[in-house]
């Protein structure tokens, strides 16, 4: 499997009156054609803010460093025609909120069309009929009366379902869904998942999954990803990782986890204590003063991330399962 | 294998001492050089209209005819130059300071007053009363309101009195609006919630939760409505509607000055420099409290 | 729409109805005024009142007469000028206000947004910091210190412009007045409009439009443009309100021949009839252009237009 994307020591600051923010810190990652990877982490672990800086939308006090290869192609540092050039055309992003995410003064026609005239160079009629078959391919009824309607007018499912349209009109080569399922109710959320993986199965994309819900990945992703205080603690194939975690951090997910299948007698497992201030330094491994199996030199040194076999790989002293 | 646990304090980066809503507040506003300077600059203003009166070389309504339409003169103590009654304009225009600025606080408290009761009722009672209360508020504001002031001033005379509830009474609107927004949010935070929950008194409530909350954009209005005011005032005695003889403010030098200004220059220029500095100042320090006090206005 | 629509005019009828009744009654309580039961007034004079302000019948009743003749657009006689009616008066003076009015608003709107926007795009560089330092001043100098200060200027010393008058209301007449009138607004436009704007741009669906690849010049032009406007617009209202207040003093200033001149000659003088019709007309203008402002709101808002 040939590799489309591929992140190198991806370091992201933010300058803020009260002094500097890593939340990304020194981030190797590959995603390989095809290929579906859930990225998993809280919120503040850096994980929006990864993919943000791949694609050159962190905002005006973020900096990224490092690099990230599309196709052999710097995008780092990119500017202007060059990068426009990529964006919605080879790689794709949808966010989170479909609400504040959709233009409300914009017919969702003009917000769908637009991708096709600036990308394809297609005409207006054109246009309009690939939106309409696109809009039918994410299941949404009644497709060319809602060419018409605005945001507002339509429910949460279907805006993203509609974010979701525009981002493959495009045709991109990989598409990047930043929380897609988090501002949506759990019966939408199943139905948004089952979009996903028909697209998956359809157009073959590569796809990066980013969310702070397991139960998501599970059904959707090839591969998982976990960060932790803008760093990746840990990496595998899905059902290795879900059996048979190697870092703590991913383990005490896992724990925290509400299981249908138990008799509902144990108590969940919350983590103790609270991610870290990514204001200072963080010296040693940002999981330690978290870690049950923490010890001595968790503190001093940041661990490595490192190959436990093939396909698999974690940030620990003590990985293992 | 259990090892050690490293204690949280050892390793954890602490947040810094949590700091409170005010002092987060006053450290922002310490850093917004712009509204610090005009601070500085107001105070040096009012400083110098409460002083400046008492230890001027001439008095501020002296006249004397032989130094008519002076121009500045700083060997005879004529700082300012003279006006065309032989009188001092450097004491006048201090002098005028004492009066707008005192009209622009006095005003605005009697602004503050009503806006804050009638909206704090407003939103505190709800319901129906809320909306008709707040549909005077809609209809009045919709009003040329500085028609009526000037009709007032014409018909009623030019009591001082008259004058400070009139402003005072133009410019409590917006201040209404704000605070019943405030209460009206306030009333349905949790922690509201938890304290009637907890069985806290509502005068408890009221003075313990509702007012420090509301203080903020109340402050911030209040700031900005006394230069408002002060141009209301200036505007209304440049129409001779004003502040009277032998008490004068910036507006009525002003007003003197524009009829001069083709001769006598410095009768314009030393009342509209400070009546425009103040204003600056306190348009500046209003915008640097409410960066302040919610910065995701900014 | 429509149910929008209706529900703002019905609101501007109250509004309009407080003025006169304001009016009417501020000026039947004024003490030295015509009215007043005090003044010892000369027989033939008061017969006259009399007659013409029906003073015999009930109050209430003699509202409802000047209400019905404000209808009709008959504000009375002027007290001053005996000839004239004050409707003839107002009239006369409209034409000319209306140019230094709508000169100004335009001037405010047009030049307000595009200084706003451009302040916007460059946040923090030095034409922001220009722009912004620009309002700032328009905002703090009264527009009554800003005439005799910009005529000193252009006027006297640079002798470009004349100092006063009217004339035919050409460019090097108007100029001086409808650019001391407009300076305060263009300064608060272009404050709001630069706001808007930052914030529209720092919103979610920019971020999508650029996700998008779309190039800048349509992001900013199609996608930020509409959201940032629609508080400007809003604000378009009380700024013509602003604008036709300041309009009094300008007028003044520079011996312009509109309404704002007979207003203020007519409080001076105790035309108690011309000031009272100047007040409901302006009111009533003021009314209408913050209508008019709202129903192009609702036309430009998605969500109040479709719904």
């Amino acid at each position: 499997m040939s590799v489309i994307l591929e992140i190198a020591g991806l370091t992201t600051r933010f300058t803020t009156p009260d002094g500097e923010v890593a939340a990304v810190s020194d981030v190797d990652l590959v995603l390989g054609e095809g290929e579906t990877v859930g990225v998993v982490g809280e919120s503040g672990s850096g994980k929006s803010q990864l993919f943000l800086s791949v694609l050159g939308l962190l905002a005006r006090n973020g900096q990224a460093r490092g690099s990230a290869r599309f196709r052999g192609q710097e995008l780092i540092g990119l500017q202007g025609r060059e990068l426009r050039r990529l964006r919605g055309r080879r790689l794709a992003m949808i966010f989170q909120d479909p609400m504040t995410a959709l233009n409300p003064h914009l017919t969702v026609g003009r917000q769908l069309t637009e991708v096709l005239a600036v990308h394809h160079g297609l005409g207006a009629s054109e246009a309009r009929a690939r939106a309409i078959a696109m809009l039918e391919r994410v299941r949404i009824p009644d497709a060319s009366r809602r060419l018409g309607t605005y945001p507002h007018e339509l429910s949460g499912g279907m805006r993203q379902r509609v974010m979701i349209a525009m981002a493959l009109l495009g045709e991109p080569d990989v598409l990047i869904a930043d929380e897609p399922t988090t501002a949506l109710d759990v019966t939408v959320q199943a139905q948004i998942l089952d979009v996903l993986r028909e697209v998956k199965a359809e157009f073959g994309v590569a796809t990066v999954l980013i969310t702070h819900d397991l139960g998501v990945v599970a059904g959707l992703c090839d591969r998982v990803v976990v960060m932790y205080a803008g760093r990746i603690v840990e990496e595998g194939q899905v059902d290795l990782l879900f059996s048979a975690p190697a870092h703590p951090y991913t383990r005490a997910l896992l724990g925290a986890l509400p299981r249908v299948d138990t008799d509902g007698s144990g108590e969940l497992v919350a983590i103790p204590g609270q991610p870290p201030n990514l204001q200072r330094a963080i010296r040693g491994c940002a999981f330690a003063p978290r870690c049950p199996v923490a010890e001595g030199r968790c503190g001093a040194e940041r661990p490595p991330f490192a190959a436990l076999g093939p396909g698999r790989a974690a940030a620990c002293f003590k990985a293992g399962p | 294998m259990a090892e050690a646990r490293l204690e949280t304090g050892d390793l954890l980066a602490t947040r810094p001492a949590g700091r409170g809503l005010w002092a987060d507040a006053w450290a922002r506003l310490r850093r917004n050089r712009a509204a610090v300077g005009s601070a500085i600059l107001l105070g040096a203003i009012a400083l110098a209209s409460i002083v400046g009166p008492e230890v001027a070389p001439h008095g501020y309504d002296a006249i004397s005819w032989d130094q008519v339409g002076v121009a500045p003169d700083l060997a005879g103590g004529y700082y300012f130059g003279t006006d065309d009654n032989g009188r001092d304009m450097f004491a006048r225009t201090l002098f005028a300071g004492r009066v707008s600025l005192t009209i622009g606080l006095a005003a605005t408290l009697v602004s503050l007053a009503i806006g804050v009761a009638w909206g704090a009722a407003a939103g505190y009672l709800g319901g129906r009363v809320d909306a008709a209360m707040m549909r005077f508020v809609d209809i009045l504001y919709a009003m040329p309101f500085l028609f009526f002031v000037i009709l007032l001033m014409v018909y009623f005379g030019r009591d001082p009195l008259l004058m400070f509830v009139a402003l005072g009474a133009v410019s409590w609107l917006d201040m209404a609006r704000i605070v019943r927004g405030q209460t009206l949010s306030l009333k349905r935070r949790e922690f509201i919630e938890a304290a009637v929950a907890a069985g806290t008194r509502r005068r408890a409530i009221i003075t313990r939760h509702i007012v420090p909350n509301c203080l903020g954009p109340v402050i911030v209005y209040a700031t900005l409505t006394v230069p408002q005011i002060i141009l209301l005032e200036s505007f209304l005695s440049f129409l001779g509607l004003g502040v009277q003889e032998p008490m004068t403010s910036w507006g009525v030098l002003i007003s003197e000055g524009a009829r001069q200004v083709e001769t006598a220059w410095w009768q314009l220029i030393f009342p509209s420099l400070f009546l425009a500095t103040t204003l600056f100042c306190l348009n500046f320090i209003g915008d640097g409290l409410r960066d302040a006090l919610d910065p995701k206005d900014r | 729409m429509l149910g929008y629509t209706i529900r703002r005019m019905a609101g501007a009828v109250p509004t309009l109805f407080l003025v006169i009744v304001v009016s009417f009654f501020m000026m039947r309580l004024a003490p030295g005024g015509p009215f007043d039961k005090e003044r010892v007034a000369p027989p033939e004079i008061r017969a006259n009142l009399e007659r013409v302000y029906h003073l015999d019948e009930p109050l209430w009743r003699q509202f409802l007469r000047y209400l019905g003749d404000v209808a009709q657009g008959d504000f009375g006689p002027s007290f001053k000028y005996k000839d004239f009616s004050v409707t003839q008066l107002i009239w006369q003076g409209f034409p000319v206000s209306l140019q230094l009015g709508g000169a100004a608003i335009v001037l405010a709107a047009v030049l307000g947004i595009v200084l706003g926007a451009l302040a916007a795009l460059n946040q923090n560089r030095p034409l922001d910091v220009a722009v912004m330092a620009g309002a700032m001043t328009g905002i703090a100098i009264p527009n009554f210190v800003l005439a005799p200060l910009l005529t000193l200027v252009l006027g006297v010393y640079l002798s470009w412009l004349p100092v006063g008058g009217w004339g035919d209301g050409g460019l090097r007449q108007a100029f001086l007045p409808v650019v001391a009138l407009a300076l305060p607004q263009v300064a608060y436009v272009a404050r709001l409009a630069r706001g808007s704007m930052i914030e529209v741009l720092g919103s979610n669906y920019i971020r999508t439009a650029r996700a998008k690849g779309l190039p800048e010049h349509l992001t900013v032009a199609r996608h930020a443009l509409k959201g940032a406007l629609l508080p400007v617009v809003s604000y378009l209202g009380p700024a013509t309100a602003a604008i036709i207040t300041g309009s009094v003093v300008i007028e003044q200033i520079f011996g312009i021949p509109g309404i704002g001149r007979y207003f203020v000659q007519g409080a001076l003088n105790r035309d108690y009839t011309l000031v009272m019709g100047t007040v409901i007309f302006y009111g009533a203008l003021i009314i209408l252009a913050n209508l008019i402002v709202d129903l192009v709101y609702g036309l430009l808002d998605p969500k109040v237009r479709y719904d």
